[in-house]
């Protein structure tokens, strides 16, 4: 087994607010190797940005990653590193892309200008130099022109340029991660394909690691290797892409995979996964999965499941009881039940 | 040359574009904006002119040694320097329709589109002339009591004195071209200040939030408070009246309002994604502020400063009124309408044209204001 670039270790990322405890991280782990792209699925609210914004350490006060977290950069623990030494992180050794690529570049500088700044601040090149590399990224993002569009400022970038020009900022200095938290949702179908296939391009190109957060599991399968889902602030199923699309050991995952639209086959209606996810101010105790969950017996309500499996784990359980599985019947219900 | 097909190559670089770029309306002449070219380059001329042929008595008119020759000068240099900025950056691929045009190309055409606002505009740089070429305008001197009083004294209106002279002779006229140095330089240094102040702390505030921008926003709660003109009675009546106390107290008193502007602005600023993707990309919080937040408050505060600028021209006529502002022979409009005040039935010119051209420039300033107030309010044409 290779060493891995990123590790994450009982992530804990709890916001002290005035009304209360919010556990929106509660013991996220999950490790990345060189070149690896670790895809994380999960329903809005389930804490998949605030995961990458702990990574960074960008989370603001009433919001503290929890003292027994560990996340390893190499070998160094992020979390004892001082403000200063994070700064020459971010954007240098981890990466971020946003989601919003409307209002992710700063509508007052030139593209030229904004992945010239990030050039000059961690690397101290000369202008010159600065510039002549924003030319090279943007013509390795694929925007055309690069010369004549360095002068642009983002209003007169489409969308997709726009991420493009984002990619082009955060891969400038070539981090060894790549965080993208849902880089391609805010964007026409057509524009997200080449998004995705451009950064699986520079991932392969730039040998980086990187961590894919989408609620699209269809995107999620084309980029990543490997799979994390996670459910109130919790991991509920890992393992590689392949296998975690084809059998979903967590109902959650069997759930959301039911839910993804097929052209080939006309159901009379969508399958969904009932009820929402819970406030993480109170989550459900037990399984927090259980009230949604169409397998629940008491054991679920009363003891929390742990993770469980090497290769492939899952926070379940009927990893324990497997007969439940099929004792509940005719194969898993569909989400019409109330 | 609206598509410019055939400059586009060095139109950014190469020595040749710079050096066109020293030439004022060189740059607007090539992107195809003739009228604006010309006239900026028959204005650069004519002030060559000047300059080679009076130089020395510019420069006396300057080098007086008072303190208002040096304020004039200082606001007079600036604003030259501002102008000749503008317009050598002005690339000429920002025309209409071309790529690289700024927030700042977007708002000024839209502005140009405004004649109210031009005309305040135009208005603004006439006041601008006036006080740079005041020493052409007329052959008198602004503060040289007339030899014969009795004689020189409240003349009517006449080609001679073309606004009639006061109660020492002297020609009004002159005095309230002289004057416009005075009253501007007050009104351009005290918005500096004061927009310099407010934003930082403005910024400071809204940026970091919590108990900083508690402190912060009560104490401009309570300079807020305050009855301006009582705030600014009290404090210049501690200092002998000068222009310097004024400029300094006026600038230090009106920061608030314009703190609280970009306040505002900043706090839902940093809402936006770009700011978090400056954190993400390891941009420090000062360079973030400085950098990424304090330009895109630009808008509300240019507005706010132009509005504020005729605001304190008439806090400052107000303060020469009650003898608290430049002391008398500094012919500021304020104290030129003072001079007037105990003859208006008998000489009303001495008060009344100085009135005049005070309504004129604020006018002027509030066109300006709401002018770019439009320009700049759909602030994101993201």
């Amino acid at each position: 087994m290779s060493r891995h670039v990123l590790q994450v270790e009982n992530l804990r990322t709890f916001f002290h607010t005035r009304e209360g405890l919010v556990r929106a991280v509660d013991g996220v782990s999950f490790s990345l190797g060189p070149g690896e792209t670790l895809g994380i699925v999960g329903e809005s609210g389930c804490g998949k940005s605030i995961t990458c914004l702990s990574i960074l350490r960008l989370i603001d006060a009433p919001g503290r990653i929890e003292p027994e977290s560990r996340i390893l950069l190499g070998d160094r623990n992020l979390l004892g590193a001082s403000e200063a030494e994070m700064r020459g992180i971010r954007g240098n050794e981890i990466s971020m892309i946003f989601q919003e690529p409307m209002t992710s570049l700063n509508p007052v500088y030139t593209i030229g200008q904004q992945i010239a700044e990030v050039v000059r601040l961690h690397r101290g090149v000369s202008k010159g130099e600065a510039r002549a590399r924003a030319v090279e990224m943007l013509r390795l993002v694929g925007i055309a022109n690069p010369k004549q569009r360095l002068g642009d400022y983002p209003h007169e970038f489409s969308g997709g340029m726009r991420q493009r020009a984002m990619i082009a900022m955060a891969l400038a200095c070539e981090p060894d991660v790549l965080l993208a938290d849902e880089p391609t949702t805010a964007l026409d179908v057509t524009i997200q394909a080449e998004i995705l296939d451009l950064l699986a391009m520079l991932r392969d190109r730039l040998g980086m690691a990187m961590i894919f957060v989408s609620h699209d599991l269809g995107v999620v399968a084309q980029i990543a290797d490997r799979v994390t889902v996670m459910y109130a602030g919790q991991v509920v199923e890992a393992g590689p892409c392949e296998d975690v699309f084809a059998s979903p050991l967590h109902p959650y995952t069997e759930g959301l995979l039911r839910s993804i639209p097929r052209v080939t086959r006309r159901l009379p209606r969508l399958a969904t996964v009932p009820g929402s996810v819970p406030s993480p101010k109170r989550w459900p105790v037990g399984c927090r999965f259980h009230p949604r969950c169409p397998y629940v017996w008491p054991r679920c309500v009363n003891e929390p499941p742990r993770l469980a499996g090497e290769r492939r784990a899952s926070r379940c359980w009927l990893e324990e009881e497997p007969q439940r599985r099929s004792a509940e019947g005719s194969g898993p219900p569909t989400g019409e039940r109330d | 040359m609206s598509e410019g097909p055939g400059v586009p190559g060095g139109r950014r670089s190469g020595r040749g574009w710079r050096i066109a770029a020293l030439l004022p309306g060189f740059a607007l002449l090539r992107a195809g904006r003739r009228r604006a070219g010309l006239s900026l380059m028959a204005l650069a001329f004519a002030m060559l002119v000047v300059l080679v042929f009076a130089g020395d008595r510019v420069l006396a008119t300057f080098t007086a040694g008072r303190l208002d020759g040096w304020i004039a000068f200082l606001t007079l240099a600036l604003t030259l320097a501002a102008v000749w900025w503008l317009t050598a950056r002005w690339q000429p691929g920002a025309g209409v329709g071309e790529s690289g045009a700024s927030q700042w190309t977007i708002a000024w055409r839209e502005f140009e589109r405004n004649r109210t606002a031009m005309l305040g505009l135009y208005l603004m740089v006439a006041l601008y002339l006036v006080t740079l070429l005041a020493p052409y305008l007329t052959s008198y001197e602004p503060n040289v009591i007339a030899e014969d009083i009795l004689a020189a004294r409240h003349l009517p209106p006449s080609p001679d004195h073309l606004m009639g002279t006061d109660k020492y002779g002297r020609d009004v006229y002159t005095r309230i071209l002289y004057g416009a140095r005075i009253s501007l330089s007050i009104g351009f240094i005290a918005v500096g200040i004061s927009v310099t102040l407010g934003t930082l702390v403005g910024a400071v505030s809204g940026y970091f939030g919590g108990i900083v921008d508690t402190v912060l926003m009560r104490l401009v709660d309570t300079l807020i408070s305050f009855p301006r003109l009582v705030l600014l009675i009290t404090v210049i009546a501690l200092f002998e009246p000068s222009i310097t106390v004024v400029v300094v107290v006026l600038g230090l008193t009106l920061w608030p309002s314009t703190a609280r502007i970009v306040r505002g602005e900043v706090l839902s600023l940093r809402e936006r994604e770009f700011i978090e993707a400056a954190h993400a990309l390891g941009l420090s919080a000062p360079r973030i502020i400085l950098r990424h937040v304090v330009p895109n408050v630009m808008g509300p505060v240019i507005v706010a400063a132009t509005l504020g600028l005729g605001n304190i021209i008439l806090i400052e006529a107000g303060l020469s009124f009650l003898g608290l502002s430049a002391p008398p022979p500094t012919p500021s409009w304020g104290n030129i309408i003072t001079d007037g005040r105990e003859y208006l039935v008998d000489a009303w010119w001495v008060s009344t044209f100085p009135g005049l051209v005070i309504v004129f420039t604020v006018v002027a300033f509030n066109l300006i204001g709401d002018g770019l107030r439009d320009a700049l309010d759909p602030r994101l044409r993201v």
